[in-house]
Order: structure tokens, then sequence, then C-alpha cells
């Protein structure tokens, strides 16, 4: 029944975090840096679910679950917040390039 | 309907639970709720629900009821945290770590509020920003700090972290007709979810590395000490995604980027609030992430000293050379969070009475400092530091109250803000970090030249015309009386909270890393 190891869920998930890292990192488009940090989100998601899988008590396991359902909750109640902030930005200044955001720089 | 606790044998578990969890179930516990302890979470919940309820109910221009009924419900919790503050239980199944830190930290987190709240109504009609959901967002982000101070579950801490963040960009973007206010929601925004899921996938690789997500549990499974080196591997990778989530919302230096736009864009009250409250928050989980888990003392040490040192360097200096009185203060709680850290590195009973002290100290010298800021809401926050010249002509209380908050924020003797550094430069000494302590007390001698520089220029003759109105508002008046003579009385009485404070911090249990060296 163990089929998949550990370590290749663990890969992935690493892998998947360290994408979202470098695309917030390089991208200029706020709904694309935020499309990377739902992915970062859903990495860590994973390394839960994977972890879960190998703790040795029910009750473990489930806090496991549990964040999970939590993480996702939150990544939801995110995306309404920072939506609705690009949503005014772009009303503003009809252009939400990450670089023109720079009013206060001196 | 249950039994208090059946085992897995036991006949009293029902068939179906037997089915449903495959057998599996060990002990099926229904924990013991101290409802007590969390009647100030729930009381400001309740109360940021019923306020925002009358706010649909009020015509749009009146927001004075919601700032009584706010200010009545935060009286209320504050006093249900006085009245159990010398508690130190753990309840809801693990969930909630209730101690007199935990006190002592709501307690400013409410101080906090409810000072925003006396400001928010004058501010806000000036600006003409008239939304009544600020009061709402407001106590939803206190009830969010107030979790992240009062447990020990990841879980729970993660949840405070984004009630409470989540709440601070929309109120970030409140005047959301001002690009300036937009671009600081956006970038608080990017960057907080950000570093959240650094924090996230820090709690993820904890929760594999000990089967936990609670930290005193963590604590236990590392003072027993049965490591594998995997084990081992996957806790340091933990804290050190940790430290950069945390590190962010504590604004450390190399993490303290946003800080200067996000408080300079938002809208002042919105600023006042989050540079006392975040802070606080922030400081509550970095305090219990790094106490639980001091047998990794010799890893993180290092870290937290580069962290600290870099801060109050790197705040103090650029400090300096700001022109706009916001970031000036931007920048100085960038050097406050250096500060604070001191605290954690040397992790010991003086650092953290010290913590305790200055995080208390510092809500009361922010919330004053950029409650002045707010007069120049009429003038659309133009707060450069040539605009406050000359406020002691037409504002004279006002000037005298921002000099004492200057002195405070300074360090200078009959403050309290003098002996929050004194602790945590003892506490520097007592662990043995001459350099780190010598480097906080140049610092804050740097610091003391813009601070003083600030409070000079409002005694000097105007150099433009000021945008300092003629009338202070009472509720103004009330809190600037409250912080500056707060901060006079802990100035000449420090002992007031030192000696709760020093308490609290005896309840923390400190587990040095001598006895189980981490090299097997």
């Amino acid at each position: 029944m163990e089929s998949v190891p550990l370590s290749a869920y663990l890969t992935l998930s690493a892998f998947l975090f360290a994408v979202g890292a470098v695309g917030v990192v390089i991208k200029r488009n706020p709904i694309v840096i935020f499309m990377c940090i739902e992915l970062m989100l859903n990495a860590a998601n994973l390394t839960f679910l994977a972890f879960a899988k190998h703790q040795p008590t029910l009750q473990a396991q489930v806090a496991g679950h549990v964040f999970v359902l939590f993480v996702i909750g939150v990544a939801a109640a995110e995306v309404a917040v920072g939506l609705g902030i690009i949503t005014v930005m772009f009303r503003l200044r009809e252009n939400i390039d990450i670089d023109q955001v720079n009013l206060m720089r001196e | 309907m249950f039994p208090a606790s059946f085992g897995a044998n036991s006949p009293e578990m029902p068939a179906w639970v037997v089915r449903y969890t495959l057998g599996r179930m060990e002990a099926f516990v229904v924990p013991e709720i101290e409802w007590s302890v969390m009647l100030p979470f729930i009381t400001v919940v309740a109360t940021a629900l019923a306020v925002l309820i009358a706010e649909m109910f009020l015509p749009r221009e009146r927001h004075t009821p919601l700032v009584l009924l706010g200010l009545i419900g935060i009286g209320i919790a504050g006093y249900f945290q006085l009245v159990n503050w010398q508690v130190n239980l753990t309840t809801f199944a693990g969930t909630v770590r209730a101690d007199s830190l935990g006190a002592i930290l709501n307690l400013a987190v409410l101080g906090a509020t409810a000072l925003t709240l006396l400001l928010s109504d004058d501010y806000l009609r000036a600006r003409q920003i008239r939304y009544g959901e600020f009061y709402p967002l407001l106590l939803f982000a206190t009830s969010g700090a107030m979790l992240m101070v009062s447990s020990t579950n990841l879980m729970v801490v993660f949840l405070g972290l984004e009630v409470m963040s989540l709440a601070l960009y929309v109120m970030a973007g409140l005047a959301r007709t001002e690009v300036r206010s937009e671009e600081s929601a956006l970038k608080y925004f990017l960057l907080g979810a950000f570093a959240s899921a650094f924090f996230l996938y820090g709690i993820a690789l904890m929760y594999g590395a000990q089967g936990t997500v609670d930290l005193q549990q963590v604590l236990a499974n590392l003072a027993q000490f049965e490591e594998s080196g995997f084990s081992r591997l996957l806790t340091v990778a933990s804290l050190a995604m940790m430290a950069v989530g945390l590190g962010f919302k504590a604004s450390l230096v190399p993490f303290h980027m946003w800080t200067p736009d996000v408080y300079q864009g938002a809208p002042t009250i919105a600023t006042t609030y989050m540079s006392a409250v975040a802070k606080v928050a922030a400081f509550a989980v970095l305090i219990r992430v790094v106490f639980n888990t001091l047998p990794f003392m010799e890893l993180w040490m290092p870290v937290l000293w580069a962290l600290s040192a870099l801060s109050m360097g790197v705040g103090n200096l650029m400090a300096l050379i700001q022109r706009d009185a916001k970031r000036v203060l931007a920048y100085s709680s960038v050097a406050h969070a250096g500060y604070l850290a001191v605290g954690l590195v040397s992790a010991n009973q003086t650092g953290l009475t010290g913590m305790l002290f200055y995080l208390f100290a510092y809500s009361l010298m922010t919330v004053g400092a950029f409650g002045v800021l707010t007069l120049m809401a009429r003038a659309g926050d133009a707060t450069t530091i040539s605009a406050l010249s000359g406020l002691y002509r037409r504002q004279p209380f006002v000037a005298h109250m921002m000099a004492i908050l200057l002195l405070s924020l300074a360090g200078i003797p009959p403050t309290a803000g003098f002996w929050g550094k004194w602790y945590l430069f003892l506490s520097a000494l007592e662990a043995n970090h001459v350099w780190l302590a010598v480097i906080l007390g140049l610092t804050s001698v740097v610091g003391a030249a813009y601070y003083l520089r600030l409070a000079f220029s409002l005694y000097a003759e105007p150099r433009e015309t000021p945008v300092v109105p003629w009338r202070v508002p009472v509720p103004m008046v009330v809190c600037l009386l409250v912080c500056a003579l707060g901060l006079i009385l802990l100035g000449v009485r420090p002992a007031y909270l030192a000696e709760p404070s020093a308490q609290a911090s005896k309840q923390v249990q400190i587990v040095r890393p001598t006895n189980l060296s981490l090299q097997k």
C-alpha cells in the first residue's frame, strides 16, 4: 500500500514552494504574484498532508488534516481581500504593474 | 451525551464511533473548557459583531455611538483580563494558553485599540473617509491579535495572524479614492501574504518534525531528546521559515522594506493602530516560539543576534535621513523591533521582563506619537517634519505631550522608554552578549538625535504655514494625556509594570540547552 514515499511528496512540495517564492520575486503583475503566493500555500498544504499520513496516532493525523482545512479557508479569505485591493487599484490608475507602485519612494 | 473519556475497548464506546474511526480511536476526551480565561476574547468578538450590526442601522455620518460601543466593549474585555491576569493554565484542548505574559500583552493590545478608537472619529471626519466599517475591522483585528497572544498552538496562532492581517490590509486601503493609500494596501497585502506563506510552511515542517503543532508539546519532545537527524533538520528549517514570516510581521531588518511605505501611505489612524498592535502580537508569537524551542538556541542565537543588530542599526540610521514624520516613526519602529529582539537573543528572565515592559510602554509611545500626526488629517496627511514645526505656537498642549512621547521613544530617563531599554541592556549583559549591549547603547544615541531634532522643531519658528488646526478634539486630549502621563508614571515608578512583568516571566519555563547537548 505504501507506494509513494514521503520524500517524493516533500520534494514536490518544496519545489512548488520554491516556484511560488521565485515567482513572487520576479513577476510584475500583482495577480500573478498572488497566484504564486497561493502556490506557496498549497505547497504547505501538501507538506501537511504528506506528514499527516505518517503520524502514529489518529489525533496527530487529524491535526494535520484540520490544519489544511483551515488554510483553505484562510486562502479564500485572502483572495476576497486581495482581489478587492487589486480591483480598487485598477480603477484608480488602470495600470497595476508593480513597478508603477512607487509613489512613496523618495 | 458521551462520558468524559473512554478508552478504545471500553464498553461505553458506541458502535458507530468504532466503525467511523476504523477502531483506531485511542482515547476520545471531551476537552475541559475554562470559559473564564476566554472572556476577554469573546467580549471583543461580540463587540465587533454588535458594532457591525449597529453600523447598518445608523446614518452614514454618525459614528459616535459606534465609538462608544467599541470603548465599552474594550473596557469590559480589559476588566475580564485584569481580573484573571494571574492565571496559568492551558485549556480548550491545549489551544489556548492563559498566562500572565498573555494577560499583559493582551492589555497592551486592548489599550492601544481603545486609544485608537478615541482618535478615529475625528480623523475619519477630517479626512472625509466616513466608512463605519472601520470600527468592526479594528475590533476584529484586535481579536486576531489576542488570539496570537494567547495561544501556543500554531494553528490558532496562524488563524489569529490571518484574522489580524486581513483586517489590517483593508484598513490600510480604507481611503479608497487615494492612490497612495491603495498602494500601501497592495504592498502590505502582497508582502504580508508572502510572509504568511513562509510562516505556514515553517509550521508544516514543524508538524512533520515533531508530530504536533503545539509549541508546548514541541518543547516537551525536545527536552526528552529522542531525535533523529532528519527531524532535527526539519526543525531547523522550520525555525528558519518561521523567523522569516515573523520577522516580516515584526518588521525586523532585512524584512522591514514594507514598513516605511505602508506606514506612510496608509491613513494615519490605521498606521497608529498597526504600529502598536501588530508589533505586540508578532513579538508575542516570537516569544512563544523562541522560548519553546530553547534547546535549539545555539542555532537560533546567531540569526536573532544579526536580525536584532541590523534592525537597530539600519532603523536608526535610515530614520536620520527621512523628511516625512511618518517615515521617521516607521524607521523608528524598525529600530524598536531591534531593541525588543535583544530580549529574545539573551533569552533569560530579565530579557523577557524587559520585552514585556517595553512592548507595553512602546504601545503607549507609538499610539501617542502617531496620534499627534492624525492632526494633519485636514491637509490630506501632509506629514513632513516642516509641517510639524511651530506646533507649539498653535497647540502648546499637544506640543508638550508630543515632546514627552518623543523623549520616551528616545529613552531619556524620567520616562518609561528608558527603563525598557535599561532592562534589555541588563539582560544582554547577563547573557554575556556584551557587543549587542554596546550596539543597543550606541544606536540609542543615534536615535536620540532624530527624536530630539523632531522635538526641537515643535518649538521652533514655523518655516511654512502650519497645517495644524487651531482646535484639538477632546478625545485626542484624553488619549495624549493617558499616553504621556502613563509613560511618566512608569518612568518614575517602573515597578508598577516591571513587577507584574517579572512575575509573568517567571511562569515561562526556561530550558537551557546546556544539560541537553545537541551534538549527539
